[in-house]
């Protein structure tokens, strides 16, 4: 198969897989990986502390005694470093499924008010059980985003798509915010300090055995995602077109919200609340290969991977040693760049 | 055969020097985590300015690097509290600085510490990561007798014997001092509260570091409308300042944050913000026993700030009794 043959090309892994890849998708994506591993490394080196390149090196061989460099970089940024590409990565595909099920750009993890609904089941299991284990929390934060996502659907079944949802999905999430607020107001100042630093959208207490968690994760929903690829590429032409294509576009609707929610409960559950990334990353892919179906999944993804990665990085070492949340520098430089993008985008 | 015999008790002398400095214990701290320490540590890891910081100040232990805020306008890191008890300045101290919070966790790591305090409220989520640079302890922050977390921390950086020598001093201040003043501050009453500015709240502290200690110490009771509001061992809230009038007491104290480059005045301004003719609705401020402290000065958890509160406390009793 020459790839330079046609315009287009499918690649078809598998049977089950629905992958089609033109020249510019394939090109952006060889980039994205590029700047990603670029980006990984680099960001290796970055920190309050100084470390070598032959450190780095050393630690990306996986042959190495540990010295302070080294293990500050192994046990330090590495797990950060991963949780940042992974967590972006999971955000990214949450909002871009959501989106396709909703068939509004707007449609986000936070817009319809999943995250509030993990982060008020972790403060709810926090303030009933006052010890919260790793699991237990992402158990919570599961059984969270599951009940707001049920709650959402079920006001909005008669109407799945559009504006509807999003306006049903910020009044879900208004009023599970207030529940947050109420609960949060009735700990002790030492438990509230904790649970909003458990929920800030931070890195800094990731550690290895759970930035592999996320890692491994996101190459589940990753594969499962390319398994129900053939049935989430018609849904981006909407009910009618996908159900004359032989798509019950009613149950995959469903399934794909259910791939969303389990993307992004485990990012909750550990990191906290990483807002933006799903609307930024998944705009930004349109606007580089246009409506592409599983690629715009696929480099909306990379895309969120390098920018909450770029965050966490930029967050830890640009006013070292006052470290600012990846959350609140995505919001920050995220929402700005955005609304650019946005208006940009208005005046073409 | 002198000579030899010197050597072996030279070396039984650093061996035994060596194994007392190196001698642990075994200790549980605030958020119920058991962790062995070593007796005397020498490299300190503090990750809290104001509650930690303050109190191996206080006990003279030895710092290795702590947690800072940013003094404006300078934009220079600072020890708060610690500047203005003290006198010591960041710049001076050699310290590594491990940011606000201490959430600069390369930079713990390359002091070197022997041991790490932090508290319950900040550090909790971090605690299994600290503890693999080095043993680590946390504290929390409000305890109903603040000089409880401040006797733990001294057994955990081996100042235990200078601790009691100064609380002992302490308690016999406290007892003169009511002695002294009976008649201002028995059976009496008193408030701790600030003004939130902008937001018409006003914030009680009910149990707040060293001020409420001190006034309790004395024997200062809370108001009513505390008694109805709040269980004893809450550390406050916000209240709406229309309570302004249920906020009565026999002393009102309220502080000011020098940190922010702002004088006793800012006290007044904030609460002419927020309950416009509070001082017609006050007791205290009607029979001059309203008192501004410097916030820096007053809430470290130190026994100078124990005697920053007893001073300014006297000095308007004297000027009362004038």
């Amino acid at each position: 198969m020459n790839i330079f043959d046609d315009q287009n090309m499918i690649i078809s892994p598998s049977e089950g897989i629905s992958l089609p890849l033109y020249k510019r998708t394939l090109w952006v994506l060889c980039a994205l990986v590029i700047l990603l591993s670029l980006s990984f490394v680099y960001s290796l080196k970055l920190g309050s502390v100084s470390v070598s390149w032959a450190d780095v090196y050393a630690v990306m061989g996986f042959d190495v005694e540990l010295n302070d460099a080294t293990s500050t970089i192994y046990e330090l940024r590495l797990p950060r470093i991963m949780g940042a590409i992974a967590a972006g990565a999971l955000m990214a595909l949450s909002g871009y499924l959501l989106q396709t099920a909703a068939r509004n750009a707007l449609a986000d993890p936070g817009v319809l008010g999943l995250s509030d609904g993990a982060a008020l089941s972790v403060i709810v299991l926090y303030v009933v059980f006052s010890q919260v284990s790793l699991t237990a929390s992402i158990l919570a934060s599961f059984f969270g985003v599951f009940v707001t996502a049920l709650l959402v659907l079920w006001f909005v079944h008669k109407n799945l798509s559009g504006t509807f949802i999003v306006l049903v999905g910020i009044a879900v999430g208004a009023v599970v915010s207030a529940f947050s607020d109420i609960l949060l107001s009735s700990v002790t100042i030492e438990d509230m300090a904790f649970l909003m630093a458990f929920l800030s959208g931070s890195f800094l207490s990731l550690d290895l055995t759970s930035a592999s968690f996320l890692s491994i994760w996101m190459t589940v929903i990753i594969a499962v995602f390319l398994l129900l690829s053939r049935y989430i590429n018609p849904l981006n032409f909407g009910y009618q077109h996908a159900m004359s294509l032989g798509v019950d576009a009613k149950k995959y609707y469903i399934f794909i919200i259910i791939l969303a929610v389990f993307a992004m409960a485990p990012v909750i559950a550990l990191v906290g609340s990483i807002g933006f990334i799903g609307l930024i990353a998944t705009f930004l892919a349109k606007n580089i290969i246009g409506y592409r179906g599983t690629e715009l999944g696929i480099v909306s993804m990379l895309l969120g991977a390098i920018m909450t990665l770029w965050a966490d990085t930029l967050g830890r070492t640009l006013f070292a040693p006052v470290m600012i949340n990846a959350g609140v520098f995505i919001a920050l430089i995220g929402a700005l760049f955005f609304i650019i993008m946005t208006r940009y985008i208005v005046k073409q | 055969m002198k000579l030899i015999t010197f050597v072996q008790g030279a070396l039984l002398l650093s061996l035994s020097l060596q194994s007392v400095a190196n001698e642990t214990m075994m200790i549980t701290d605030h958020a119920g985590n058991k962790v062995e320490i070593l007796t005397q540590p020498k490299r300190i890891a503090s990750l809290h300015v104001m509650s930690t910081t303050s109190i191996l100040l206080d006990v003279d232990a030895p710092i290795v690097g702590t947690s800072t805020y940013i003094k404006l306008p300078e934009n220079r890191p600072y020890i708060r509290g610690g500047e203005e008890v003290f006198g010591i300045k960041f710049a001076d101290t050699g310290y590594f600085n491990y940011g606000n919070k201490g959430s600069d966790i390369e930079q713990i790591k390359a002091s070197k510490p022997d041991l790490i305090i932090g508290t319950v409220k900040y550090q909790k989520k971090l605690f299994d990561k600290l503890s693999k640079i080095a043993p680590t302890v946390l504290i929390q922050r409000y305890t109903p007798n603040i000089f409880d977390a401040y006797r733990d921390v001294a057994i955990w950086v081996g100042k235990k014997d200078l601790f009691e020598q100064n609380y002992g001093q302490y308690q016999q201040k406290i007892t003169r001092f009511k002695d002294k003043y009976a008649d201002e501050l028995s059976g009496k009453t008193f408030i701790y509260a600030v003004p939130s500015k902008g937001q018409a709240e006003i914030k009680i502290r009910q149990n707040s570091g060293i001020i409420t200690q001190v006034l309790f110490d004395l024997g200062l009771t809370r108001p009513q409308f505390l008694k109805d509001t709040f269980a004893p061992e809450d550390a406050g809230a916000e209240v709406s300042s229309e309570l302004i009038e249920s906020l009565d007491a026999d002393w009102f104290f309220s502080t000011y944050t020098s940190q922010l480059g702002v004088g006793s005045e800012s006290i007044d301004a904030g609460f002419d913000d927020v309950a416009p003719g509070w001082q017609f609705a006050l007791t205290a401020y009607q029979n001059n026993q309203f008192i501004r402290l410097n916030r820096e000065q007053a809430y470290t958890p130190t026994f100078v700030s124990a005697d920053y509160v007893l001073n300014a406390l006297e000095q308007q009793i004297l000027k009362n009794r004038k």
